[in-house]
């Protein structure tokens, strides 16, 4: 008898048991460096020039990039270095959420991952040396635990040389943990710092989310806005968010009006009731950083409450046409930083991304803000190859990301590693949701801010 | 009204003015609006849970997914020019018809099969549900239209208050007594429960318990149906699975909380669940709380009424 009363309780506790577990793989993996030399006095081995800053074709700074032996750097080879990497072949794994609580368009993705390198082996196949770029992708499904798995085994059974993040910040940061352990180059779009920033094998292509938090008062300034609501995950991650967001207004001369944290899977009750906080408080603009799902689901709240703030935020989820695909009308006072722009300005950027979509991406798919991305990060990832020369192996590639001056593909802002550094982003775009457009999007109103 | 039920509910209404004497001195009035309106969904996912629960003793996973089903339905045909009055009905028969299925394919041939198996089964049902939205949609999110676009035809304790949640509200609240009275007073709801707790005497009556089970799971793929195509456009847009993902844990709780026996209790436990979420996402005292407070606070509301009374708020002890 008493198992028959206990079941009606056992049954929810243990989906909501079943549903937990999100942060499990960030916390708690304990990070083995990697073998690290000494950081050398010079970043240029005697006789070698330095590495300059490598541009793509097009981009205004050009320096060759040194192909003769690799980089000299803190990094010594170590077991596997040249897992992945082939006279004709360079293996790269790539991890994103295509399911889960914040998917990304899967079919996007899946004919956005290879274009770039479709595009490179035929327009200059010299830049990797008359190799190709194989790009093996897999679902983690927004969830850490599951991101450490499909890393695993995309460098265990597709023997990938190295590691990118697509996209969520506990997911990124666990996997990075696993590269870190083994040694793998592991880059991604910035997200955090915590956790990360002790990583030798971890590089952030673009501005952490700390990092864009002055960005961000200097966007609410030029809005004529003094006050604001900060609306953050409850997710540990991103607890220095918060802590760079009170800083940077402080800085700014901005207040807080309003502070919360939501939950991952924000239920309605939840969500109506932060959104009617924020409005009894007079925000006129809310700070944000969630994944687009709740994003949608504030911004939906405070439309029924007749609440339309600015809804302001780093990139680079939210800032996906995606989002204005589906969250309009209520997105429409959307305004996030990105590390690209959008389509709208990307030919006088670069004019080989939509060319090249059009010659590789199958007829019905144009190109897409998903596609750009990628195309960027490849583009730089490109570069950073390149850089490394022609005796490609992990701590080479590593090496050359820290001792090179930057890598600039003429739409990120210029990426720029150190040995003690590895947050590279130094600037951002500045997307606003534009509701009206056929099909709705984000079009670009700033570029490059904060890259100097 | 036997005298357990009878003090079923006025523990009920004394934890409701408890609660909203509690809510006002912590000058949350509003989540008791808040919790209404947004638990008013939980609670008609709910009945459809107690109707299930209460015909053949299972625990159906898949009733967040008849809703999945009608929601995709009410988007694909509205966007195709359909107008919303059709578009809603053909979402609430493919609603149905995904019910009827289920029963047909999945619970008819597990009749006699442990109703552990059944529960997994029907948790089968809903992954394949989502699957197939997922695959439809590319697993991406869609705008979904209103039937009602009035945002603020009231406004209580600063909340405003949609035709579209009325709708919702009216609904919740006319199903829990029209339910409560069908399954007390009619032949076939006497039949389904007489059905439920002697199917071997029920089939010597002349009654066909197969038939009986049909219908159930109609009617109950109907309830989430309906709770899907009027609850969900109120939120603006729609992600695969969002019936199992949005609804259904809150929905189980309320079911339980109410009494998994009882449709006034659904009715009742998804207006408290709702509440206590609201509460718990927006009062001070649960604010440093690290995680998702709303939740904890929920299942610990849960787990202090069935420890003082198991077969919750109205539900018959079992």
């Amino acid at each position: 008898m008493k198992s028959v009363r206990l079941l009606p309780l056992l049954v929810p506790i243990a989906l909501v048991a079943a549903s937990c577990g999100q942060k499990a793989g960030v916390a708690g993996s304990e990070s083995v460096d990697v073998p690290v030399a000494p950081a050398p006095e010079t970043t240029a081995p005697a006789g070698t020039d330095a590495p300059g800053v490598t541009s793509a074709p097009g981009a205004d700074t050009t320096a060759p990039p040194d192909t003769e032996a690799p980089a000299a750097g803190p990094f010594v080879p170590g077991d596997g270095d040249t897992d992945g990497v082939s006279d004709d072949e360079i293996v790269i794994g790539i991890h994103a959420p295509v399911t889960g609580a914040s998917p990304i368009p899967q079919t996007s993705f899946d004919i956005g991952k290879d274009i770039y390198w479709q595009f490179l082996v035929e327009s200059a196949p010299e830049q990797l040396f008359g190799r190709n770029v194989r790009v093996v992708f897999r679902d983690d499904t927004f969830n850490p635990q599951q991101a450490v798995q499909v890393c695993r085994e995309m460098v265990e059974d597709e023997g990938a040389f190295m590691l990118v993040g697509g996209g969520g910040a506990d997911q990124i940061t666990a996997c990075a943990q696993y590269a870190s352990e083994n040694g793998i180059p592991y880059l991604s779009a910035g997200v955090n710092e915590e956790g990360l920033a002790d990583l030798e094998s971890y590089f952030a292509t673009t501005l952490t989310y700390s990092a864009q938090a002055p960005l961000l008062m200097a966007q609410l300034q030029e809005r004529g806005i003094t006050e604001f609501g900060l609306v953050v995950f409850d997710t540990p991650s991103f607890d220095e968010f918060v802590a760079a967001v009170g800083s940077a207004a402080e800085e700014a001369g901005l207040t807080i009006g309003y502070e919360t944290r939501i939950s991952k899977t924000a239920a309605e009750p939840e969500q109506l009731s932060v959104v009617q906080a924020l409005k009894e408080s007079g925000m006129e603009a809310v700070v944000l950083n969630t994944s687009p799902v709740v994003f949608i689901g504030l911004a939906n709240q405070g439309l029924n409450q007749s609440y339309t703030p600015i809804w302001m935020g780093p990139g680079v989820t939210s800032g996906l046409n995606a989002v204005t695909n589906f969250g309009c009308p209520a997105v429409e006072t959307g305004v996030f930083l990105s590390p690209t722009p959008n389509l709208d300005v990307i030919d006088s950027l670069d004019p080989d991304f939509k060319t090249a979509y059009a010659q590789f991406a199958p007829a019905d798919a144009p190109a897409d803000d998903i596609g750009l991305q990628l195309w960027s990060l490849n583009k730089a990832i490109g570069l950073m190859l390149e850089a490394t020369g022609e005796d490609l192996g992990r701590a080479a590639f590593m090496n050359t990301l820290v001792t090179s001056e930057g890598f600039d593909n003429g739409i990120y802002a210029p990426v720029e590693f150190t040995v003690d550094d590895h947050f590279g982003g130094t600037g951002a775009h500045v997307l606003d949701a534009d509701c009206t457009a056929d099909p709705k999007q984000f079009k670009t109103v700033e570029q490059f801010v904060g890259a100097g | 009204m036997n005298d357990q039920q009878r003090r079923g509910l006025v523990i009920g209404l004394a934890i409701a003015i408890v609660l909203i004497a509690v809510l006002w001195l912590m000058d949350q009035e509003q989540s008791i609006v808040i919790g209404i309106v947004s638990g008013s969904a939980y609670g008609l996912v709910a009945l459809g849970l107690v109707l299930i629960y209460k015909s053949s003793g299972v625990f159906n996973f898949a009733q967040g997914e008849f809703g999945g089903v009608a929601i995709c339905t009410l988007y694909l045909l509205h966007s195709s020019g359909v107008p919303y009055g059709l578009s809603v009905l053909g979402a609430l028969l493919a609603g149905m018809l995904f019910g009827f299925l289920t029963e047909r394919i999945v619970i008819r041939p597990l009749f006699e099969a442990p109703r552990v198996i059944v529960l997994v089964a029907t948790a089968g049902v809903a992954l394949l549900a989502i699957a197939l939205q997922q695959w439809l949609f590319d697993n991406q999110g869609r705008p979904i239209a209103r039937a009602f676009p009035q945002r603020d035809r009231i406004t209580i304790f600063g909340v405003q208050v949609s035709d579209q949640r009325l709708w919702l509200i009216g609904t919740l609240a006319v199903l829990a007594v029209v339910l409560g009275l069908f399954f007390t007073r009619t032949n076939l709801g006497l039949a389904i429960i007489g059905a439920s707790q002697e199917p071997t005497a029920t089939e010597l009556v002349g009654i066909s318990v197969r038939r009986l089970s049909t219908f159930t799971w109609v009617l109950a793929a109907l309830l989430g149906a309906l709770a899907a195509v009027i609850a969900v456009p109120e939120t603006g847009q729609f992600t695969p699975g969002v019936m199992t993902a949005g609804y259904l844990i809150p929905a189980f709780t309320a079911a339980v909380l109410g009494g998994m026996t009882s449709l006034p209790g659904a009715f009742v436990g998804g207006l408290l669940v709702g509440i206590i979420y609201a509460v718990a996402s927006s009062a001070e005292i649960f604010q440093d709380i690290p995680g998702t407070p709303s939740t904890l606070v929920v299942f610990l509301v849960l787990l202090g009424v069935l420890i003082v009374r198991p077969q919750g708020l109205l539900g018959k002890p079992a």
